[in-house]
Formats: structure tokens, sequence, C-alpha cells
């Protein structure tokens, strides 16, 4: 049985996506781009434009985000049966997806912030979709956290203003001349890393898997979190080489620091979300190194295999009555089997098992990374990381997949829904085959590599290392002593994500107490004494005063009045 | 029953002050002036209690004061060519002040009114200033003078105001608070103070006649009274926001051309002091008028109401709709 609005919105949705696709197809092969101006308004000399910016890149965005998403439409459809406003979920759905489109369609940073506040907005209330506390206080989180970013956006319109344009596309080289553009460049950096959760500001995107499953299979992993990401990607041409830096190091701190703290972490989808995270910082970091196709490259099959891998996370989920701790579960791919397969195939894609879709990109990064003249810290952190992303895999694969089952034994767990397998099914295949696809697409000549032959293998030695370590990690059971507990502080240090969440929550406790001192003694103290009640006082008191002249006898007036007009009198002018 | 001496000195107060403001000569603007004292006396009495004798007592001593002393300035400056030197003209800006009942020379007002019944109290409020204004605007030698007549107009009305329970005391100071206005716009420009005046009597003229049909004397009589029934409770009790000069009603068009011309000239002090005072004047037409339009009070079924006419509802309809229709349809 699929929900009407499902069956429309899915069928829609595909088809715009195919169509989509064979647009940027044709952009590719022509070299082309179209920038549409629709004139709303002109008053003398003051007009209102709205333009449409039509390039490979957005084409081909827009029809990936267009394909997630009428995949997740059908699956919720499954998913979300029980559910007695589907409808109104779906619709959510659709405007997100909307707001995706107007931030991915416009070269204009005004009608960027319109769907990046739609983006913002209804990612909150997609997370508090679920009425519960923690739904609540998490999609408080991600809104607070995204609002920074509009603010960001906000204060880079306005110091645009001196350009006389917001359509920053077409004179974006021209910026670097100006001197003063850095600062407005790193407002959008701060609004691309609110969105894309990098350091700073990362703890929102594991909040947010309060939301329900297929939001976060489209919102949180391919669509919301690499808007940032495309906002950089957009201005990629106008940063100075120093900000650049910076979003270097940021994003390959955040990369290792959520590639450490995946191996901590009990959850299944807040796993999950940390490799988000972790290959968030990647794109970011490989943008910052200067290669922003390889970036969109990354960007486009890491949404595909993410959004398919929490779909998985989704069903198996559903089939463990809502329980997302790994601990419980186990040899899920005996009862599973095709779950458990499209999840291996997201895993190692996300890996980089040669041939699959992730082994392209992350392959092509990492070796054109290596021909980069870098320092030793990032190139370590960045090795780490991608030995880290193997080790979480692999961990959670263990635990999950292989282990032995540990659910309660009152259950019911199998391959039992169509439409969820189905629409997952129709994903693997592009997560089996885009890779290949895209990289013909994107780069017709191919890249020139050139690297000694151990630089060349050290990325196999650490992928090796990273699924012995995350075999070990996994290894769990029966009067088990955990190494972890043993050194708790740097444990809970990591699996807290370097205590960032504690750092945006605290971050409000000093306005807040200031606003409270405010309160108090402005608003409740000094503003009242001289302020509404000294005005209550005063008026009473001379009312009372003008009320005790009016006592008196009416001879008095006249008299004082005639006094008045005898001294006239008597003046002499 | 019909009272024929009445109407004879109800012709003779409307004669005599269109005497005084269509005279050429200062001695026959005195001379109305007089007519229209004794004229306006005869119709306060009432035999069936004293306060009107007491008010008509009043009212005689300080009209007579103020007519003695414009007589005397008149005739003080009578030899230099028909015009006023400054200090006779100030005695005489005082007296005039004085029998209009702006401020310094208020005193007398809200006792006398205090008397009188709603229907004299509405030839004080508005047709005994007629004269005194219009005489006003021809003998202003000393601006000074007058701002500050309006200056203490406006604040002593206000914080006066604020105290009175008497709903006559309450439209006496209103009256003060408008006496300011008109005088500010006595000096700036004439045509202006003739649109104020028209209607400041219209407002005046439509709560009045309402009080005097459901006999409201006092505040908590709003209350009681008006909640027969919703229309009459919203017809009535908007005149108070229309008196005050908020912007949906008629009210606020002469106080918005006030303002406008009196910007214009660069009266901005007093311009600004005027707003301020008649924000305090509009609080307490507020506290008049609040609780009876926001408590639900059942009507009555038995007393079906009978008594408002459809003239009374038409003209309160264009204190509502007389804004908007003004700036639709421009004069």
């Amino acid at each position: 049985m699929l929900n009407k609005t499902c069956k429309i919105y899915f069928s829609f949705f595909s088809f715009l996506s195919f169509n989509l696709f064979l647009i940027s197809l044709f952009l590719i092969i022509s070299e082309k781009s179209l920038i549409i101006e629709f004139y709303l308004l002109n008053l003398s000399n003051f007009t209102v434009n709205f333009l449409i910016f039509i390039d490979w890149m957005s084409t081909l965005f827009m029809s990936f985000v267009l394909f997630i998403s009428s995949m997740v439409i059908f699956y919720s459809s499954e998913y979300m049966k029980d559910e007695m406003y589907i409808s109104r979920f779906i619709y959510l759905i659709i405007l997100f997806v909307i707001s995706m489109m107007m931030m991915i369609l416009s070269p204009n940073l005004v009608s960027i912030l319109l769907g990046w506040d739609g983006l913002g907005l209804i990612s909150y209330i997609l997370v508090i979709y679920y009425q519960n506390f923690k739904s609540f206080n998490a999609g408080l989180l991600t809104a607070l956290t995204n609002r920074i970013g509009d603010v960001a956006l906000l204060m880079s319109i306005s110091l645009f203003l001196e350009y006389g344009s917001w359509n920053f596309s077409s004179f974006l080289e021209f910026y670097n001349l100006k001197e003063n553009m850095g600062l407005t460049l790193i407002f959008i950096m701060i609004a691309a890393f609110t969105k894309s959760a990098q350091i700073p500001f990362s703890s929102w995107l594991p909040a947010a898997m309060a939301a329900p499953t297929p939001v976060s299979s489209l919102v949180h992993s391919s669509t919301l979190v690499t808007a940032g990401v495309y906002l950089l990607i957009r201005f990629s041409t106008g940063f100075s080489e120093n900000t650049m830096k910076v979003i270097l190091i940021f994003s390959l701190l955040t990369m290792f620091m959520s590639g450490l703290g995946a191996n901590f972490e009990f959850d299944l989808k807040k796993i999950i979300a940390l490799s988000t995270l972790s290959q968030l910082g990647m794109m970011i970091s490989t943008l910052a190194l200067g290669s922003y196709d390889l970036a969109f490259f990354h960007l486009l099959i890491h949404a595909l295999f993410k959004a398919l891998l929490f779909m998985c996370a989704g069903s198996i989920i559903h089939n463990f009555n809502n329980c997302q701790d790994i601990r419980f579960m186990g040899g899920v791919s005996k009862l599973m089997p095709l779950t458990s397969v499209y999840f291996n195939i997201c895993n190692l894609s996300l890996c980089g098992l040669p041939f699959l879709s992730g082994f392209y990109s992350k392959d092509l990064i990492i070796e054109s990374f290596s021909m980069l003249n870098m320092n030793m810290y990032v190139y370590i952190i960045f090795y780490l990381s991608m030995g880290l992303t193997v080790c979480y895999s692999f961990r959670l694969l263990m635990y999950t997949f292989f282990m032995d089952f540990n659910f309660i034994s009152l259950n019911s767990i199998g391959d039992k829904s169509e439409v969820m397998l189905k629409s997952m099914g129709i994903l693997i295949s592009l997560v089996i085959f885009s890779g290949t696809i895209l990289s013909w697409l994107i780069f017709p000549i191919p890249m020139f590599i050139y690297l000694p032959f151990k630089m060349k293998i050290l990325i196999l030695w650490l992928i090796f290392f990273g699924i012995w370590i995350g075999c070990e990690t996994s290894k769990f059971g029966l009067s088990y002593e955990l190494l972890s507990l043993k050194n708790y502080n740097l444990s809970s240090f990591n699996s807290n994500m370097w205590n960032l969440p504690l750092i945006s929550l605290s971050m409000n406790l000093y306005p807040l107490s200031v606003g409270k001192k405010l309160y108090t003694s402005f608003d409740q103290g000094w503003l009242e004494y001289y302020g509404s009640q000294k005005l209550l006082e005063s008026f009473t008191y001379s009312s009372k005063f003008f009320q005790l002249l009016s006592k008196n006898h009416l001879k008095i007036y006249c008299l004082i009045s005639v006094v008045w007009f005898f001294f006239f009198f008597f003046v002499d002018t | 029953m019909f009272k024929f001496n009445k109407i004879i000195f109800m012709i003779m107060l409307i004669m005599s002050s269109l005497i005084s403001i269509s005279a050429y000569s200062w001695f026959s603007m005195w001379l109305g002036l007089e007519i229209n004292l004794l004229t306006v006396i005869p119709l306060f009495l009432k035999k069936s209690n004293k306060y009107p004798s007491e008010s008509m007592m009043k009212y005689f001593f300080i009209q007579a004061l103020a007519s003695t002393l414009i007589l005397y300035s008149i005739l003080m400056s009578f030899n230099l060519n028909s015009t006023f030197i400054s200090k006779f003209s100030i005695v005489l800006n005082s007296a005039l002040l004085m029998k209009m009942g702006a401020a310094p020379f208020h005193f007398w007002f809200p006792e006398i009114i205090e008397g009188l019944n709603w229907n004299n109290t509405l030839i004080i409020l508005t047709w005994q200033k007629l004269a005194p204004m219009i005489m006003l605007s021809y003998s202003m030698m000393n601006p000074t003078f007058i701002c500050f007549s309006i200056i203490f107009s406006s604040i002593i009305s206000g914080i006066q105001g604020l105290n009175q329970i008497s709903l006559r005391k309450i439209m006496a100071y209103s009256s003060i608070n408008h006496n300011g206005w008109m005088i500010s716009n006595l000096l700036v420009s004439s045509d202006m103070w003739l649109f104020y005046f028209m209607i400041y009597t219209f407002i005046s003229m439509n709560l009045i006649y309402a009080f005097k049909l459901f006999k409201i004397n006092m505040i908590q009589q709003l209350m009681n009274i008006l909640n027969y029934n919703k229309l009459v409770k919203i017809s009535i009790l908007l005149n108070f926001l229309s008196l005050g000069g908020l912007p949906p009603f008629i009210g606020f068009l002469p106080k918005w051309l006030t303002i406008y011309f009196m910007t214009e000239k660069t009266f901005l002090f007093l311009t600004n002091i005027l707003i301020i005072c008649t924000l305090i004047v509009l609080y307490f037409y507020l506290r008049l008028i609040l609780s009876t339009l926001t408590f639900k009070i059942k009507e009555s079924l038995i007393f079906s109401f009978k008594k408002m006419n459809i003239i009374f509802l038409f003209i309160n309809s264009i204190n509502f709709t007389g804004l908007i229709l003004t700036s639709i349809f421009p004069i």
C-alpha cells in the first residue's frame, strides 16, 4: 500500500532527476552554462531580479538530490507507514528539496539566503518531528547553530553592498583584488562551516539524528550538510590563501575528530552521522587544497552511499524495534541478508574498496593530495583519518553483522519490507556504478599522478591497519576487560567529540547570564524605577497637588487674577 | 414643557456671539460678549436644585471680571491709532483666555461645569469659546504669552484630569486640553482653527448627547448603563478615542493637520509638549472606556433598547469613518 502523496512525488522527482541528468550531460559536453534572469520589479533605477544559474554542476547536483529524495520518499512510504500525518512528513521533505533547489540554482547571495534559511527551518521541523525532549533539544541545537550561519550569510550580504550586486558568480575573481573581501569570505566560510558542521559547530550533526531515519538519510547526510560544501565550491575562486589554510586546518581536525569519535560510539545512526562528518571534512579539506571538482565529485558519490547507508540502518532499526545500540545487534547478515549486502557495499564503498564508487573519488583525492607539497602535520592527520574511516566501518560491520546475535529472543527480524528493499535496490546500482560514470563525466582527461612506491602503498597499509584495529575493537564478550575504561578521561573526551557539544551548549550560558543581569537591573530595575513607576508616582503627586489648588475659594482666584492684571496696569512700558 | 423664554435666550446667545465675531470695532465686540453673558445666564437656570444657581453666580462673576478688563484695555488703547500696545494686549489676551477657560485662568471652569446640566455644559464647552477665540486671534500681539498659555493648558489638563471621577469635570479638563490645541491653531492658521473647532464640537456633541440620554454623571455609570447594547456601547465609547485623537477616527484629522502646520511654521517645542500632554489625556480617556469595552457583560433582554435613534448612529458613523472618507474623497 503506497501512500498517494508518496507515489506522486516519487514519480515526479525521479522524472525530474532523470531529465536534469540529461541536461547536465548536455552541458558537460557542450561546456555551456546558462544564466536565466527574471525581472520581478523595475522601478526607475532599481530592479529586483531573480537569477537562475544552470551549469553542469548545479544540474548534476540537483539531479542527485532529486534522485535521492525520490528514493527517500518511496522508502518512507513504508518506513513511516503507521504515521498518521505521513503527508505532512512528505510535504516537509518536498519543501526541503525546494529550498535546496533554491540554494543550488542561485548565483545570488540573497536568493541563496532564502534557500539557506529554508534548509535551516525545515531541518529543524524535521528533527523535532518526533515529539519528545531529546528531539526538541536536538532540534534547537540544530536550528540555533544554523542560525549562526544565517547571520554570517546576512553579514556577508550586507558587506556585498559595497560591490553593487549580490550576484557573486559573475565577478568573483575580481573580489580577490579588493582588500576587505577577505572579511566577506570569512563570513561565507563561517556560514558554510555551520551548515557542514565543521569543527566549532559540529555538535549538531550527531544530535540531529533524533530525526526520523529517512530524514537523516536525505537531510543530514547527503543534502543539507553538503549545502555548505556547495557554497564553498561556488565561492572557491574568491578565497585568499590564508583563508584556505584556516579552512584546511579546521576541516582536517573535523575529519580526524569525527573519525576518532565514531570509534567510541555505540549508536548506529550516530556512527553513520560521524562518518558523514568525517567525509565532509575530507571534502572541505580537498576543496581547501584547491581541487574543487574533486570535492564536488566526492560530494556526489558520498551523497549516494551515505543515503543508502542510512536507509539500511533505518531498516535494521525497524527490525530491532527501534533499538539503535549496536551492542544489541549482531548476526544481522544471517537474518537480513539483502539489507546487510547493501549495507556492506556502502560501507566498503565508504572505505574505498577498489571499483566501488567511493574508490574513484577517495583514491583520486588521496593521491592528488600526496602529490601536493604539504607539511607533515596535514599529511599525517589526513592519512590517519583515512585509516580511522576504515577502522570504524569495520568495527560497525563486525558488531552489527558478524558477531553473535545479542538481541532479545522474542524478535521478528528479516527482509520483509518490500518497498524499502526496492528503494535501496535502486540506489545500490548507482552506488556501485556511479563512481566510474561520474569520473568519466567530470574528468574527461584522467589525472596524472606520479608518486614513489612507498607513498603509493601507504594508504593501503593504513587501510589494512584500520581493518585490523576495527576488528580488534569490536571484540566484546562476557567478563571482557574494556581497555577504554582504563583511560576513562581520554575515551570520554574522544567519544564526546572533543567536548564540542559542551562548547555549543555552554556558549549560551554567558549571554543568558548577562541577559538575566540586564533584565533584573534594567528592565525590572532602574528602567522600571525611572520609567513607568516614576511616571506613575510623579503623576499621582502632581495630580494631588493640583487638586489641592482647586480646593481654594473662588474669590482667591479672582484676587490672583486681579493682581495679575494690576501688575500690568502699574508697570510702565 | 415648551419654554418660550429659553428659545429667545438661545437665539440671543447665538446672535450675540455672531455680533462679537463679526464686529468691526472692539467696542461692539465687547458689547457682543456682554449680551452673550447676559443671555447664557438665564439658560443655566433650573428651579429644582441649587447647583445651577451657584454656577450661574460664579460664571457671572468671572465673566464680568473678564469683560471689565477687556473694556478697560480697549479704552486704554483707543488713543493710539486703534492698535494695541503690548501690555494692554497681554491684559486683553488674559481676559479672553479667562473667558474661554484656558489654563492659567481655568480655575472657574471645572467648578462651574460641575453644577450645570449637560445641555449647558455643551454650550460652555463649545459655543462660549467661539467669540473669545476669534477675538484672541485678532489681538495676538505677544505669541510668547500665548505659548505659555498653551503649555499650561496642555500640562494642567492632563495631570489634573487624571484625578477626576465626574464626567463633567473630565469633559472640562479635556476641553482645556483642546483649548491648548485650538489656541496653537490660532497661532498658525485660523482656517485650521475653524476646522479643529468644528470637529471638536462635533465629537463633544456626540458624547454629551449620549451622556444626557443615559443620564451618566460619574465614570462608574459608564460601566453600568452602557451595557444595554453592544452597538451603542461601542459607538459612544469610541468617541472618547476620537476625542483623544487616535488615528482611525475623525478626531485624529485636526490634530494631524495642526501638527503638520505647526511643524511647518517651526513651533517644534510647542508641538512636542502638546503631543506628549495629549498622551496623558488619552490615557485617562482609555482608563474610562477600557473596562467598559473589554468586560463581557450580558445584555439585558428585558430592557429592549428603544432610545437610540438612527440619526445618532449615523452621526457616530461619520465619527468612525470620517478620516477614511476624507482621505478617500479629499475636499
